[in-house]
């Protein structure tokens, strides 16, 4: 009789005190000491209606993203027809390349120091690359349409190159881990070390990111061009910064494709021509015993888009935007508001008599411009005019006229005007109205021209960015009447608010939340409270304390 | 490992900040109890970091092997692991084992991974034919450890975590199937088809090896 067991039992059996060293301990240990090294991410630190608010925007923001580059990405992904990897013979072609610059590529052997070859310059071009590398012979059809490209001299920005190998269909280019270990893979594997180099450049500058796919047989080359931006790719693939020279060099801190950390710039991997293009990628195997053959993972476009950036990337790109925060140190923009006006207090800015009536802040929308000063990365300054619209609205008024005179004229907010004040009767019209109407509604039309002068602090400061604004506004009266409103909607100009001040101050405490659409162009979305400080002449008899709530919201230009 | 390996990892040591976070000479962290370790460690000295990870990376690096498919994977999980172990050890309130402390963020690391692929690849799980039910196999079945482990590594995804949560570490259904957020009767399913899939290569691996066997003598 055979002895069974079941099956997990025999592995439980025979794992359970199974240890294995890491093959390559020394590089795990110095990429945790990278990574311990990096400053912390302090997003946890965030307050949960921080984060809330910023789940809004971002909502918003892809709307507005999407809607703004919508169609671009849309409409040429289904162009590009040559996108693809396919195997052969190593010829370098360039059919079109007017500058002599574009599609210049280097093979494997090249020296990383040979940093005066653009690969992508002005103009528009397909070509077939063809890329001799010490053990793959491969083309790279490769359509560049480089009429979206925003790299030239004139920038000064930073081109990177890319050295890449490709293969057959069952066939892919190595990592030099892979290569390292082991070149006698039954399959292939790939391995396409994708670095994003971010570069930041000067004010008058684009700031460029490059792709580089490199191929780790040989050493990774970079060419860059510009008199302010340097990328370097180096075997080391550490993330560098050089703020000095407003340079930043991003790569994968593991040089090998398996970690799976890509950080593309989308606009990059479609201005080079390589949305459809698909990146065969497999893991590496290994050393030893635990060599076997292992399946390939299909990484399309869509697909590196969504994989995670590194911390380190992630780090750096912190950096970058706190550094430009200062490049762009004014900030212009007009804003709209959807605005409510309404009392902190329970009284009637009309008269107290009226504080059983059922009464509503009406909500209107308001204008205006905007400046902002950013004089710190974290610290700015913003002022500017608005023209606030207000409206107030007191319901359910029992109408009374004793002796030809109407009780609405004797509340005491109320200012009916020279002549009715002076006991001369009621035009036809008014006589008519309140004839008609025993209950109307009394509406209130408040326009103030505000000048607001805010602190704005930057509590997230990336391309999703949340402020805490604090400051005062000065605020002119506009526009102060108001109507009785009959429930067929007549209305009848019955004075003004007698209580109201020409001029107010208020206390502004709101938030502020912003996308950088581009590095130019901002999307803001501000909800502010605003609490008038000196209220109505009556505000203590009729209790009585206005503020109006906006959320400001508009396009900003940096500059 | 292998002697180079040790050469250039000791080198590497030797440029670890020998004194501790207030300028004191430190210990020679070998001798250091564990207890001394993780404070150590807590106050973010790096001898003590590297000490730890000397002291325990085989045994992680042996559990990231049997939860990921494959050895990179395996190692940039623990990779992660030890970033986040170093990260939170602050966490670490000294009740219950360090060891099982250090797999659980281990495992955890594994399993988000796992979740994470979810979205840049298809699923892999393909239902096994399962006329038989049987998942019992001769009990002095001998196969290298190597060949047991990558039969793991070869089941898909969430079948490897399943069978190893459950089978090796001790995981209930119920914990399986709130970690992965799955149903009771799919981590039970998950393991059985596990364990066919299994058997189903063992019983490959077998008859091949007797073949070889007969041909060649």
């Amino acid at each position: 009789m055979v002895n069974k067991k079941d099956i997990g039992e025999v592995f439980n059996d025979s794992l359970q005190d199974f240890e294995q060293a890491p093959p390559n301990a020394d590089k795990i240990w110095d990429a945790i000491t990278t990574e311990l090294d990096l400053p912390q991410d302090n997003d946890k630190a965030a307050p949960v209606w921080l984060r809330g608010a910023g789940l809004g925007l971002l909502t918003i923001g892809l709307i507005v993203t999407l809607f703004y580059y919508g169609p671009t990405w849309f409409g040429s992904e289904s162009t590009n027809p040559q996108e693809q990897i396919t195997d052969g013979p190593t010829n370098k072609t360039n059919d079109n390349d007017p500058s002599g610059l574009e599609g210049a590529v280097l093979n494997g052997d090249t020296d990383s120091e040979d940093t005066a070859q653009p690969l992508i310059s002005e103009g528009t071009f397909d070509n077939t690359k063809a890329i001799g590398s010490e053990g793959n012979q491969s083309e790279v059809t490769d359509a560049l349409s480089t009429n979206n490209t925003q790299l030239d001299d004139r920038d000064n920005s930073a081109i990177a190159a890319s050295e890449s190998t490709t293969t057959d269909t069952n066939t892919t280019t190595q990592s030099d881990k892979t290569t390292a270990t082991s070149n006698s893979l039954q399959n292939s594997i790939i391995a396409n070390d994708l670095s994003t180099a971010s570069s930041q450049t000067n004010r008058s500058n684009n700031s460029v990111t490059a792709v580089a796919i490199q191929n780790n047989n040989s050493s990774a080359n970079t060419i860059v061009t510009g008199n302010n931006s340097t990328v370097n790719n180096s075997t080391t693939a550490r993330p560098q910064i050089d703020i000095e020279n407003n340079t930043v060099a991003g790569t994968n801190t593991k040089n090998r494709p398996a970690r799976g950390y890509y950080v593309l710039n989308k606009s990059s991997i479609k201005k080079q021509g390589l949305a459809n293009t698909v990146f065969t990628v497999a893991p590496a195997p290994s050393q030893g015993d635990l060599a076997e053959p292992l399946p390939v993972i299909a990484l399309t476009y869509d697909n590196i888009v969504k994989a995670k950036k590194s911390k380190a990337m992630r780090a750096l790109e912190r950096e970058i935007r706190t550094r430009e925060a200062l490049d762009y140190k004014w900030t212009v923009g007009a804003v709209v508001a959807p605005t409510t006006y309404g009392s902190v207090t329970k009284g009637s800015m009309l008269d107290a008599r009226l504080i059983d009536n059922p009464r509503k802040g009406e909500t209107n929308l308001s204008y205006g411009i905007k400046v902002k000063n950013q004089f710190t990365p974290k610290s700015a300054l913003r002022f500017g005019v608005n023209k606030i619209n207000l409206g107030y609205n007191t319901q359910n008024f029992q109408v009374n006229v004793i002796d030809g005179i109407v009780n609405i004229y004797q509340l005491t907010g109320i200012d009916p005007g020279q002549e009715i004040s002076e006991g001369i009767s009621l035009n036809a019209q008014a006589t008519e109205f309140f004839a008609a109407n025993d209950v109307v509604g009394i509406d209130q039309q408040i326009s103030y021209i505000e000048f607001p002068l805010e602190y704005e602090y930057a509590v997230i400061n990336r391309r999703f960015g949340a402020n805490l604004i604090g400051g005062s506004s000065l605020i002119v009266l506009s526009d102060n009447r108001i109507f009785a409103t009959s429930e067929q909607g007549q209305n009848l100009d019955v004075g003004s608010a007698s209580n109201l001040t020409g001029l107010g101050y208020t206390l502004n405490l709101g938030l502020g939340l912003d996308y950088e659409i581009s590095k130019n162009i901002q999307f803001n979305v501000d909800p502010i409270f605003k609490l008038q400080l000196n209220g109505p002449n009556n505000a203590a008899t009729n209790n009585f304390r206005p503020y109006y709530f906006g959320i400001y919201s508009g396009l900003s230009f940096k500059f | 490992m292998s002697n180079g390996l040790n050469t250039t990892y000791n080198v590497k040591l030797g440029h670890l900040n020998d004194r501790d976070l207030e300028g004191k000479p430190l210990l020679n962290s070998s001798f250091l109890g564990l207890d001394e370790l993780i404070t150590l460690c807590k106050e973010k000295n790096r001898k003590a970091q590297s000490e730890l990870f000397l002291r325990y990376k085989d045994r992680l690096f042996a559990l990231c092997l049997k939860y990921c498919k494959n050895l990179p994977e395996a190692e940039d999980n623990l990779q992660d692991s030890f970033i986040k172990i170093f990260q939170n050890i602050d966490k670490y309130n000294g009740k219950g084992s360090f060891e099982g402390w250090m797999k659980r963020i281990a495992i955890n690391n594994a399993i988000d991974r796992y979740k994470k692929e979810l979205y840049i690849q298809p699923i892999d799980e393909q239902r096994t034919s399962e006329q038989d039910n049987d998942t019992n196999i001769e009990n002095d079945l001998k196969l290298p450890l190597a060949q047991l482990l990558a039969l793991i590594q070869e089941l898909p995804s969430r079948y490897r975590l399943v069978f190893n949560m459950y089978q090796l570490d001790g995981y209930s259904h119920k914990e399986i199937s709130e970690i992965l957020s799955i149903s009771l009767g799919t981590s039970k399913s998950n393991l059985h088809r596990a364990k066919h899939i299994l058997k189903e290569k063992i019983v490959n691996l077998t008859s091949d090896n007797l073949n070889h066997t007969l041909k060649h003598g």
